[in-house]
């Protein structure tokens, strides 16, 4: 048919599509609320077909306006209370507000569409001739109308009485759910094809199927010829009877893209506002630039660059639609998948007004729906079971939005099966996708997110197992398209829940700008995780060889690296920053300078490096290692399950960039996102890190490189199996330098000398609204006084429950060392020893005792309470088991100074013989963690299975108390955790031990 | 040869001629949307070897075909000061690097003749025809084809 005026008709359709959308969740409303009609409720719908007909009147879409019409019809019964709203009769309804929806989207041949199959069911509703026929009526909608008759194919079904809950109806209706569709669907549609075909058709067969069920069994044939456009493993009739979902009919693959949108008018004002401001201040730059006035220019250009922000929020804010829009269409999907499933689910939808940009509100729609599918099909159980693990009939499913650090939260929890790790693990073994070693050593939630795997979609078995991981490799890899991250976290029986983090929008981001080949290029924040620099001293050690890649330790973890050059096969350079340019790089790998370091060479190498600039072709990979610039640049990224890191060339500004496409020549160039123009009017490319990682063929998650990870980890902890401490280096005078125990520093306050003050024979400063005490380390120890600079550094402890402040100056810094502190040479009071590091003695400072010393009224009452204590009884002996001399020796005289007799072990095993052969003396176990032969962990397991001695204490001392191992002591027994070298902590814990058990 | 039946008027078509390497070639006037010598260039590690790079043409991405290195005429020395022809490119812009413009020459199509197989060292398939003039033979670009994506 010929429609005359395209707006009005736009006009139309848009309002149109607009009521029905709230139609659909307000028929499901009115069928909860069955008997007790809301009458507002149905007044709106009643309005709103109303309003659908008066426009589809008045554009001479005549089978619009007439089904629209019978609609009317019935909700005017509805409203006048003539009739109560079954769920069958909202079942029509919906079927009928379905087609409408199908008829408005394709407005030009809505007047050919057949609506026979819904009228006649809406009439019979109206006409009171409704009783049976519901259950066949929708049934015949998909007929043909060649189709004889739709009311006898819908008279003989009542066979199978509904236990509908809800259903006030006396009434046996079968349409819903008869056993049929199991045997129907389930065996020749394996779930992983309907699961699957979501993504890929989008057709969510089921969702319709309840109604049509009994057509196979009656007449397969007519309606296949029918419906031809339906693919066979899918009910013919889901196609004509799911307009509700547009984008899920196979034939219409591209989505339904929105022409339109509605914007607020106080909207359209600011942006009107901001662009006349634009307006001025163009003209007022046009100005600038014609009279050579450099500091209003400076202003102008402040101006435009407020504007401009201003302008930018403001225009995106007309892309942002409420998720609401997405979110809507849920309940109907929960409701027709779960009569389907015969399960009862609760929806509860939050966080509707949460907003997000158009294009990934478009976006999100199917890995969403599938998610839900998901929860529902999978997750959920069926009623009797969950009652039989004393969990309500009715399963949960909640779907929230909110905000979180500028991210939108999307989370779908359901309170089902859950999901199990183990199974998935094993069925990933059987598929050869891992090894059984592998999978050993993940964790739990490395497990669930197996699921995630692609090939794992295709695995059968899995299905069979635990039901899931069907298509959700699709899902994620939707989802990173959009600069989004899927978390799974799970509890077998307990349910699951799904999270995915996406980003407001898509036209804007974040990115971390790099050098690399001499030219920028930027990489999105969302996939940045770190900036790792490792100074030229620490390659060699940082850096390694895995079979032919390179990967660097960081955290205990081996993290891959891709050289960004290699990988894009752009020239290899480094940046000499003597000379602030890029010289080309000839090394083959990054560990190369290992196989010339023979001692004579390393020498030639560095008094070399100290004129860099004298001949560049000279210089080899060897030397670069030991100048500023040879220290490596690493961008750690993310993409889904994968992490490596990227070396490049140099690292520059955080920006925020605007995505353009690359034409089409540069299609073919997998490693790049987009470009973006740069402030200089320079482009750079956007990088790909997911491509990236596949170009340099890393695999995600990857079984075999992880597994050799964690191996190479254990081997590395053994062979390092000595304590590490973190230490903070700082210096007192100019030409020595002291480390304190990290962990003991409160923090660190930049100064001037003139705050510092000497009343009373002390010296303090104002600190915080009261004096803090401070005190240099040549008050006690036998050193050089504080250098005479104007700037210094306090670095506040807190000790004896008071803060105090330690005159420094700088340069800070944070190392680990191992623990190979020699407690002998240098030792002195205030002095706990020495250590070497980077060449440097460096001498370890006793807090403690410098306080002590400077501040020995703070420890008075501590000091009685301390011989209180000991003299009690007999003194309580103490079992150390530590096997550093340094911290056993440290340890040891913290106790016998508070009268406390001491047994030491070197290791754990020996301090357990002690244990055994000292039984009866001992009242509490100091233990380290790492030790040889027995470390703590063991030791503490033992002591705690064994009767004799399970209600001892233990207290486990620890370099730095990391959550990990603070959990796995508790789950062996330790009762408190302390930090090496923090006297006063420890030694509270041991006389509140030793006093709870005297 | 379809410029010979779908001309304008007499069919005569304005040729913007440029020289690619030494050879004279031409296109229709029209086809150009400008013509510039920003080479501002960003380097595209990973693309065709004949293209040169990308440029910001007043905010779009443009990307540049180094037009000797895709007829085979080597590459377009950067230094000699070359240009870029800007063309259409199914609603993108791409850029043609050339050595040298030359004039505006108005031809007329029904007096082209086919393109030799080998113009001077240039493969034909790029040519939909050559125009002579009084003292010189333009080859007129297929801009079609030179734009066409191999495989």
């Amino acid at each position: 048919m010929q429609i005359e005026d395209d707006e009005i008709l736009q006009g139309f359709i848009e309002e149109s599509l607009e009521h029905l959308a709230d139609i659909e969740n307000d028929l499901l409303s009115i069928e909860e609320g069955g008997e007790n009609i809301d009458e507002d409720l149905v007044n709106k719908v009643f309005r709103a077909a109303h309003s659908i007909k008066g426009g589809a009147g008045f554009m001479g879409l005549t089978k619009i306006q007439e089904l629209s019409h019978s609609m009317e019809n019935v909700l005017g019964l509805i409203r006048s209370k003539k009739l109560i709203p079954t769920p069958e009769i909202i079942n029509v309804l919906l079927l009928g507000s379905d087609q409408l929806q199908s008829m408005i989207e394709d407005v030009q041949n809505s007047n050919d569409a057949d609506i026979e199959a819904h009228l006649i069911p809406l009439n019979d509703i109206f006409d009171g001739k409704f009783d049976q026929p519901t259950a066949g009526a929708p049934a015949a909608a998909p007929k043909t109308p060649a189709d004889p008759e739709p009311a006898s194919a819908a008279e003989p079904e009542p066979h199978q009485p509904e236990p509908e809950p809800a259903q006030p109806e006396p009434e046996p209706v079968a349409e819903f759910n008869p056993q049929p569709i199991e045997e129907d669907i389930s065996p020749d549609d394996p779930e992983i094809l309907l699961d699957d075909e979501i993504l890929e058709n989008e057709t969510p067969p089921e969702i319709i199927e309840p109604d049509p069920i009994e057509i196979p069994e009656e007449k397969p044939e007519p309606q296949l010829t029918a419906q031809s456009a339906a693919p066979p493993q899918v009910s013919p009739s889901a196609q004509p009877q799911n307009p509700g979902m547009p984008k899920d009919a196979p034939g219409s693959a591209p989505a339904k893209v929105e022409t339109s949108i509605r914007v607020h008018v106080s909207l359209l004002d600011s942006l009107m506002t901001l662009a006349g401001e634009l307006v001025l201040s163009r003209n007022q730059l046009l100005q600038t630039i014609g009279s050579d006035d450099l500091r209003n220019a400076e202003a102008v250009g402040q101006r435009i660059d407020l504007i401009t922000s201003e302008l930018q929020e403001a225009i995106m804010l007309t892309r942002m639609q409420p998720i609401g829009n997405v979110f809507n269409k849920f309940p109907r999907v929960v409701r027709d998948l779960s009569k389907k499933l015969k399960k009862k689910i609760d929806l509860t939808i939050v966080g509707k007004d949460v907003e997000l940009d158009k294009t990934i509100i478009e976006a999100i729609n199917d890995p969403l729906t599938h998610l839900i599918r998901n929860s529902v099909d999978h997750g959920i159980e069926l009623p009797e079971d969950r009652k039989k693990i004393g969990k309500t009939e009715n399963g949960l499913v909640i779907l929230k939005a909110f905000h979180e650090a500028g991210q939108v939260v999307i989370e779908i929890s359901d309170d089902g099966k859950g999901i199990d790790g183990d199974a998935l693990a094993a069925s990933a073994v059987n598929k050869g996708l891992l090894t059984v070693e592998q999978t050993q050593a993940m964790s739990d939630k490395e497990k669930v997110n197996l699921i995630f795997l692609p090939g794992f979609s295709m695995a059968k078995q899995v299905t069979d197992v635990s039901g899931r991981g069907v298509g959700m490799d699709v899902v994620k890899t939707n989802l990173d398209q959009l600069g989004g991250h899927v978390d799974i976290i799970s509890e077998v029986g307990k349910g699951s829940t799904i999270s995915v983090k996406l980003p407001l929008t898509l036209a804007i981001i974040p990115c971390q700008i790099i050098m690399t080949g001499g030219e920028r290029y930027a990489i999105p924040q969302v996939n940045l995780e770190e900036l790792l620099r490792i100074p030229a001293s620490q390659v060699k050690e940082r850096v390694e060889r895995v079979g032919n890649a390179e990967v660097v330790r960081l955290r205990g973890n081996l993290l891959p690296l891709i050289r960004l050059a290699d990988v894009i096969g752009a020239e290899r350079t480094y940046y000499d920053q003597t000379s602030d340019d890029f010289k080309p790089d000839r090394r083959e790998q990054i560990s190369d300078r290992r196989s010339q370091e023979s001692p004579l060479f390393n020498k030639k190498d560095s008094s070399d490096s100290t004129e860099p600039s004298e001949d560049t072709s000279e210089r080899n990979g060897s030397d670069r290692r030991f100048s500023a610039s040879s220290a490596l640049n690493i961008v750690v990224v993310s993409t889904g399950s994968m992490k490596y890191g990227l070396i490049v060339d140099k690292l520059q500004d955080s920006e925020e960039i605007v995505i353009k496409p690359l034409g089409r020549h540069l299609q073919q160039c997998k490693g790049y996102a987009g470009a973006t123009i740069m402030g200089d009017g320079r482009i750079a490319l956007i990088l790909d890190v997911s491509n990236i990682s596949r170009m340099a063929h890393l695999t995600s998650l990857d079984g075999s490189d992880r597994a050799s990870e964690v191996a190479l980890a254990a081997e590395e902890a053994i062979r390092a199996k000595k304590d590490k401490q973190a230490l903070l280096i700082f210096r007192s005078s100019e030409d020595e330098q002291f480390g304190v125990p990290l962990n003991q520093v409160e923090r660190i306050e930049k100064i001037k000398r003139s705050e510092v003050e000497d009343l009373g024979g002390k010296r303090i400063m104002k600190y915080r609204g009261g004096s803090l005490s401070l005190m240099c380390i040549d008050d006690v120890a036998m050193v050089n006084p504080i250098a005479d600079h104007d700037d210094l550094l306090v670095i506040v402890f807190n000790i004896a429950s008071r803060p105090v402040g330690l005159l420094a100056i700088g340069p800070v810094d944070a190392v680990e060392i191992a623990a190979d502190i020699d407690d002998v040479t240098l030792k002195q009071t205030g002095i706990m020893g020495s250590f070497i590091i980077n060449d440097h003695t460096t001498l370890l400072v006793n807090v403690f005792e410098l306080t002590q010393t400077l501040y020995p009224e703070w420890f008075e009452d501590r000091e009685v309470f301390e011989f209180d204590e000991a003299t009690e009884g007999s003194a309580p002996t103490i079992l150390i088991a530590e096997d550093s001399n340094f911290f056993r020796n440290q340890v040891k005289g913290y106790m016998t100074e508070s009268g406390y007799e001491v047994l030491e072990g070197e290791d754990g095993q020996v301090a357990w013989e002690l244990l055994q052969e000292n039984f009866e003396d001992i009242t509490l176990v100091v233990t380290d963690i790492e030790m040889p032969n027995m470390n703590g962990f063991e030791l503490t397991q033992q002591i705690k299975s064994d009767p004799r001695y399970s209600s001892m204490p233990v207290i486990a001392l620890t370099t730095l108390a990391g959550e990990e191992d603070i959990a796995k002591g508790k789950a062996v027994g330790v009762d408190e955790y302390h930090i090496k070298l923090d006297k006063e902590k420890l030694m509270a814990a041991v006389h509140d031990y030793v006093k709870r058990l005297h | 040869m379809s410029e010979q039946t779908k001309g304008p008027i007499n069919n005569i078509v304005e040729l913007a001629t440029f020289y690619v390497g030494d050879a004279l070639c031409g296109m229709d006037i029209l086809k150009v949307q400008e013509i510039n010598k920003l080479l501002q260039m960003t380097k595209v590690p990973q693309a065709p070897e004949y293209v040169i790079g990308i440029l910001n043409l007043r905010g779009q991405i443009v990307t540049i075909i180094d037009l000797g290195k895709k007829l085979g005429l080597g590459e377009t020395d950067l230094t000699q000061d070359p240009r870029n022809i800007i063309v259409n490119d199914s609603g993108s812009h791409v850029g043609l690097l050339v050595k040298k413009i030359g004039d505006v020459v108005p031809a007329n199509m029904e007096k082209s003749e086919p393109a030799p197989a080998n113009m001077q060292g240039i493969q034909g398939e790029f040519f939909t025809g050559v125009y002579k003039t009084e003292s010189e033979l333009i080859g007129i670009l297929d801009v079609e084809k030179v734009l066409s994506i191999e495989e």
